[in-house]
């Protein structure tokens, strides 16, 4: 149903306004913040799990929709002071060894008695003394959640993710840096064309604007070019808008959004 | 514009967002030198009524570089420089509904790939194969890894065989698949350069250093060249190389948390729910059944382990064997399609 939602919002914005702006909401969602991530050695020998923090890196962490609670699956939680869960992710049980069936025949399924793994845990950490968000205080590791509300593990890690990320802070490099890749990237559109030339002289960066207009604009603000100019260079070539699929609404909804990402880069 | 109109273009959208079209683009190979071309391939995926004229364009760092009407369409490009390559495309689909123009373009992309130097010499031991550009976290993709077993070593190939073995998962399994083809755009593919190992039971071994150089990791696909039984534990699993052993049926249970459909000593109760494809219980089975207007009589005992479990596919599905010429079935449709409406 949600998707019907969304495909029939997008058929009416994009039949009658400006082709693909529905893709706009999604892709400026951005979190420009520092990401970190905590990193746990997690070992489970003589019928106990243990846990240690070894590291706190400027890194992102596993982000993707994560699986879904099973009787057999295991929880990983990150808590703050109050005990309300910061992250919360379901895995396969690490213990759990699943073979695939092979023209030979399946091998059994095992639960091994010795595993030793390392966990990477997405968090934040407050920038400024006066911050709202909440330090991570606590880590928990339930190994089957479907048969035991009790976690396997449960240690405070406050203090050590203080030490740690202390320490972090004068390593220069993580390897696990990731470089933004943005439009920043994409190869120079025709330097000078800000006036109302910016689209006649450049099919790509029309083109782009037709397929990819929050890349677009990205580029076209990295450009330096102001809104008033934007506005104009838009309205200079208004006998190409049918071309382009747009309209006069469509038109300004363009310059609206532009004005709001290029005061958004101003800012910094 | 009366009530009338509003209603008759809400009523359009409607019915043509059921033929609207989609658009899929991969690069072949996954990781280019800057010696090599590279082959962008776009598809449509299109759906009745058809509509009067439809376009799909391939971009490439931002350059309309082919226009197809016909799915799909290819264009080879290249060498390109080092550094990162930005493609995508769009399917412009143009046509009428009572009386009123439609006019839809749907894109997929940008993504963008890391060129890399002569015998894939990089910055960084990751590479990048396939990501979403613009997003500035990788938070809100799943991000697959793939990792060179030392075996490749063995066997006397190279870095170039295992980048035609992940381009192959990539674009031949995964971007070929019923339902996850039109979903390719919410996953990442990283190549990293470090090896691993994989003997039959570790289900792959990352390098040592492999959790702090590629933290952002959701699952770690460990390919190998020697044939043997593999598995999955935590967020990595082993899979061949060079067939499509095993890969695609691994990867519906480490990214979706299917439950495996045939009888046999496995783990049943691993399955992920909401929509799980399998059942503990006729009765579970039923309900389920009955909730989506199918036939309940349709439930059946296909193992009688862990105290019986149901379901209603027949014949060979992905969860039963994992060929790629397997359907889902019903109940794992069902779940597939609920894990990326998540996103």
């Amino acid at each position: 149903m949600k998707k019907f939602i969304i495909s029939a919002t997008t058929l009416i914005l994009m039949g009658f306004a400006l082709p693909t702006f529905a893709h706009q909401e999604h892709e400026f969602n951005h979190n420009e913040q520092v990401n970190y991530s905590l990193m746990v050695d997690l070992a489970y020998s003589k019928g106990k799990w243990i846990a240690k923090p070894i590291e706190v890196m400027p890194c992102d962490g596993p982000g993707g929709v994560p699986l879904t609670r099973s009787d057999k699956s295991s929880m990983v939680q990150l808590l703050d002071q109050k005990g309300q869960a910061l992250y919360q992710r379901y895995m396969r049980n690490p213990r759990w060894v699943h073979f695939e069936v092979t023209k030979e025949g399946k091998k059994p399924d095992v639960f091994l008695d010795e595993v030793k793994l390392k966990l990477v845990i997405p968090m934040q950490i407050p920038q400024s003394r006066g911050s709202n968000t909440p330090m991570p205080n606590r880590l928990t590791f339930t190994e089957t959640v479907g048969s035991s509300d009790r976690p396997s593990l449960s240690i405070n890690i406050g203090r050590q993710i203080a030490q740690l990320y202390k320490a972090s802070q004068s390593k220069k490099d993580f390897a696990c840096q990731l470089e933004k890749v943005t439009a920043d990237h994409l190869p120079p559109l025709q330097a000078g064309s800000i006036d109302s030339d910016l689209f006649a002289n450049s099919d790509s960066i029309k083109a782009m604007l037709m397929s990819h207009p929050e890349l677009a604009l990205k580029v076209i603000a990295d450009m330096g070019t102001s809104p008033e100019t934007f506005r104009k260079a838009i309205y200079d070539v208004r006998d190409q808008w049918s071309d382009w699929g747009m309209d006069k609404r469509g038109a300004n909804r363009l310059i609206q959004e532009y004005n709001r990402i290029y005061r958004k880069k101003r800012r910094g | 514009m009366n009530r009338k109109h509003i209603l008759v273009l809400v009523l359009s959208a409607a019915v043509l967002s059921g033929c609207a079209t989609g658009v899929q683009v991969t690069h072949s190979p996954l990781v280019a030198t800057s010696t090599e071309q590279i082959t962008f391939t776009a598809k449509s995926f299109e759906t009745t009524p058809g509509a009067d004229s439809r376009k799909i364009q391939i971009l490439v760092n931002a350059h309309l570089v082919k226009e197809c009407d016909y799915s799909p369409c290819t264009y080879t490009g290249g060498p390109y420089g080092d550094g990162y390559l930005h493609y995508a495309a769009n399917v412009k689909t143009q046509g009428e509904f009572l009386g009123f123009p439609v006019n839809v373009t749907q894109v997929d992309g940008y993504y963008h790939t890391e060129i890399t130097g002569a015998d894939y010499s990089s910055s960084n031991q990751y590479i990048r194969g396939r990501v979403r550009s613009t997003s500035t976290s990788t938070a809100d993709n799943t991000d697959m890894v793939f990792h060179m077993s030392d075996d490749y070593a063995d066997d006397e190939q190279d870095m170039a065989d295992f980048i035609d073995d992940a381009t192959f998962k990539v674009q031949d399994i995964l971007g070929s698949k019923e339902i996850l083809e039109e979903e390719l755009n919410h996953l990442n593919f990283w190549v990293y350069k470090r090896e691993g190992s994989s003997v039959q039971g570790d289900c792959g071994v990352v390098h040592s250093l492999a959790p702090s150089e590629v933290s952002f990791s959701d699952i770690d696909a460990v390919l190998h060249t020697a044939d043997f039984g593999d598995c999955t534990s935590g967020t990595h699993f082993s899979a061949e190389g060079h067939n499509t052993k095993a890969f695609l049926h691994e990867t519906a249970h480490a990214l979706i948390d299917l439950g495996d459909e045939y009888d046999g000593p496995t783990c049943y109760s691993c399955v992920g729910s909401p929509e799980q494809n399998i059942f503990e219980s006729e009765a579970d089975c039923q309900n389920e059944q009955t909730l989506k207007g199918r036939d309940p009589t349709a439930c059946y005992q296909f193992t009688a382990r862990d105290g019986g479990w149901w379901s209603i596919h027949t014949g060979t599905t992905v969860m039963e064997w994992g060929s790629m010429s397997n359907p889902w079935g019903i109940e794992a449709t069902e779940r597939v399609e609920w894990f990326f409406s998540g996103y």
